[in-house]
């Protein structure tokens, strides 16, 4: 430990690194170090003896070379300063030459950083897949809710019909096998505002033309067509007279023709769908006015 | 509840849509009166499609039910009415035809929005009406394409449709063969069979059920949402089996009565007469002959009138739902192209044959190059007409047309 921690030293050391090492009470007042991977460098319990001493030094240098020799070699010693040699303070010595793992050692301090940037990348967004399941949940919980009271007003007041009196459904979900789950991977919820802001922030594909097709929409629309409907009536007479008015006059002054009797009675096949079209029209705006087409908004 | 998506299958982008739809708001609409079931029926080759796809569907608990190939009915049926009728045994065998039980037939490109579940929510629990049905909007992959567009007067049609189905007699025929609500034990008493094929199962359907039960339809709020065909080709062989389903009505309808079938009759005359009145109307011109405007003229205005009027009053409500308007300009002159196909699909029905496996795509081909103004908009030409009128040059509605999808 000692060891790694002097080469680190090495590698990293530089102008703005001063090249010194805290060297252990007990080891500089005996006078040598302690065993490799004893000592506690940088304790606060043990304060650094002053670097100068020449013994401490020396000692530091010796455990280098003898570990240096048990490793057998491949230690970057190459432009290192022995700690017996005093920094000068002007760059020389320091480190001059870089280790020969310097890049080496960079590249693999590179990737960790990119290891640790990735897992975090992946942590924030498990997080924020699981806030939004959490939101979903929450929402589900609310609807459950909700539906539940529902049905429970609805055991209370059975279907009204006039054609039986049956109230309870004839089937069960064993007779006909899986009906559609409620965790069953449908198209997730629109009209939850947490979950259109995780779709707004995920890169997913448009979502599915149905839904917009809400009952908002549906109302807005229907009021659309029945405040237009009293116009409607009164531009269509309108129109229809001054079409009728043009063509009365298109013939007036247009040269007439006398064609034989079976020509003439030709466009009587005009006349054959008036009766339909003016069922039609009575039809289309009785619809609208007698019946109250909207329906109640959900939530 | 059952919503029940009944259909080949082979639009399975479409069909995968309609089922989440429901999913989705099941979940996401509190108060809702019922307990559901998703069911799709389809057939053999509409599973063959993608194989996945439905797997993935009944792991998300939807029932996912093949009609077998070898399954027949009583009257031998074939087409929709046959997957229709299998649904129907299928209920009777899992106990499911009872008074307590609806169905809301959905085709494979018919989603539901909150509104759609509410409404529905509303007509069952009332229970006042044994059948409902409601106004169906086209905003699903909707494209400035005179085929969306045409679309348009459907819309704004389905208001003339619900009062006339409300209506004792149905005066002006109409019916939805989607986005409709039927309590299951009428539905099932009722059945789907008929002698060979029926193009327009759904207004066969309506007509028994008037004729057993009488006025049971009510108006169901909420609205279905759909999208129009990509082509005008694909428009006009729709158009074709509805024609042809209004011709097989009338004729092969025993329960029809004497009265209803000349209102029938009479509605299909309307739409016949679309394409004669045009080319009357051209002739009148370069002839300089029109005295009998001197009698129709009002009625004649009142007529173009009301056909622009659905243009205009279908964009609104589905308008609400685009993120962007084509313009008055683009809409009419796209109104115009669409407007074509229905003037001209009744008699091209006359001369031409509908089978059983009339498939009219409801699945892009292509994404859209650039994002849609709706949703998701297709980048396909295409036109879905549906109108006529008897002086209109610019047929709108396709009068006496069943809706039948």
């Amino acid at each position: 430990m000692r060891r790694e921690s002097a080469d680190s030293t090495y590698e990293s050391s530089g102008p703005e690194a001063p090249f010194r090492r805290p060297i252990p009470a007990k080891a500089a007042s005996q006078g040598r170090a302690g065993p490799p991977g004893t000592s506690t460098p940088g304790s606060p319990a043990t304060p650094p003896l002053p670097p100068e001493d020449p013994l401490v030094l020396e000692e530091i240098d010796r455990i280098i070379s003898e570990l240096q020799d048990r490793r057998g070699n491949g230690h970057p010693t190459e432009g290192s300063r022995p700690w017996s040699v005093p920094y000068t303070g002007n760059g020389e010595g320091i480190a001059a030459a870089p280790s020969g793992y310097f890049e080496e050692h960079l590249d693999a301090a590179r990737r960790a950083v990119g290891n640790i940037h990735e897992k975090v990348g992946e942590l924030e967004s498990a997080s924020s897949s699981l806030r939004q399941r959490v939101a979903a949940a929450e929402s589900e919980l609310d609807r459950i809710r909700e539906e539940y009271q529902f049905v429970r007003s609805r055991e209370e007041r059975p279907f009204s019909s006039s054609f039986s009196g049956t109230t309870v459904p004839p089937w069960s979900e064993d007779e006909l096998g899986p009906a559609p789950a409620p965790g069953a991977p449908v198209a997730p919820r629109l009209s939850s505002g947490s979950f259109t802001a995780i779709r707004a922030a995920s890169a997913s594909p448009p979502p599915p033309v149905y839904e917009r097709f809400t009952v908002h929409r549906y109302n807005r629309t229907i009021e659309s067509l029945k405040e237009g409907r009293a116009t409607l009536v009164i531009l269509t007479l309108v129109l229809s007279a001054i079409v009728g008015v043009a063509l009365v006059l298109l013939v007036l002054y247009s040269p007439i023709v006398n064609p034989p009797v079976w020509v003439a009675a030709l466009p009587l096949v005009w006349i054959v769908p008036i009766p339909y079209f003016l069922l039609s029209f009575r039809g289309t705006h009785r619809v609208l006015r007698e019946n109250h087409l909207n329906l109640p908004e959900a939530k | 509840m059952i919503f029940q998506v009944t259909a080949i299958g082979k639009n399975v982008r479409a069909l995968e849509a309609s089922v989440r739809s429901v999913l989705y708001w099941v979940r996401n609409t509190p108060f809702l009166g019922y307990r559901y079931l998703v069911w799709a029926v389809v057939e053999p080759e509409g599973y063959a499609t993608d194989p996945t796809l439905y797997e993935s569907l009944k792991a998300l608990g939807v029932g996912v039910f093949i009609v077998p190939r070898d399954y027949r009915t009583r009257l031998g049926t074939s087409g929709k009415a046959r997957a229709l009728q299998y649904a129907s045994d299928l209920r009777s065998r899992l106990g499911l035809s009872t008074s307590e039980v609806w169905v809301y037939h959905q085709d494979e490109e018919t989603c539901v929005g909150q509104d759609t579940l509410l409404g529905i929510s509303e007509f069952v629990t009332r229970g006042e009406k044994l059948v409902g049905a409601g106004i169906i909007l086209y905003p699903v992959d909707w494209a400035p394409i005179p085929t969306h567009v045409q679309e348009f007067t459907r819309s704004y049609d389905d208001l003339r449709v619900l009062d006339s189905l409300t209506m004792p007699g149905n005066p002006t025929a109409g019916f939805h063969g989607s986005h409709f609500v039927v309590r299951a034990d009428i539905e099932d008493s009722i059945g789907w069979d008929v002698s060979g094929y029926s193009p327009a199962e759904d207004l066969t359907f309506e007509i028994r059920v008037r004729s057993r039960y009488g006025p049971v339809f009510g108006i169901l709020k909420g609205f279905a949402y759909e999208k129009g065909a990509f082509t005008m080709r694909e428009q006009l062989r729709q158009r074709r089996r509805w024609v042809r389903g209004i011709l097989y009505a009338i004729r092969r309808s025993p329960v029809l009565s004497r009265k209803r079938r000349w209102t029938i009759a009479y509605s299909a005359a309307s739409w016949f007469s679309a394409l004669p009145s045009v080319i009357v109307l051209v002739a009148s011109v370069l002839l300089h002959y029109g005295p009998l405007l001197y009698f129709t003229s009002f009625f004649t205005g009142f007529i173009w009138i009301s056909m622009v009027t659905g243009y205009i009053v279908g964009a609104r409500l589905n308008g609400g739902y685009l993120a962007a308007s084509p313009g008055y300009l683009r809409l009419f002159l796209l109104g115009l192209a669409g407007a074509t196909v229905d003037v001209v699909a009744p008699w091209y029905a006359l001369f031409t044959r509908t089978t059983a496996n009339d498939f009219v795509r409801k699945d892009p081909v292509a994404l859209p190059t650039a994002p849609s103004p709706v949703a998701t908009g297709v980048s396909m030409p295409g036109v879905r007409p549906r109108a006529w009128s008897p002086i209109a040059p610019v047929p709108t509605a396709a009068p006496g047309s069943p809706q039948s999808r």
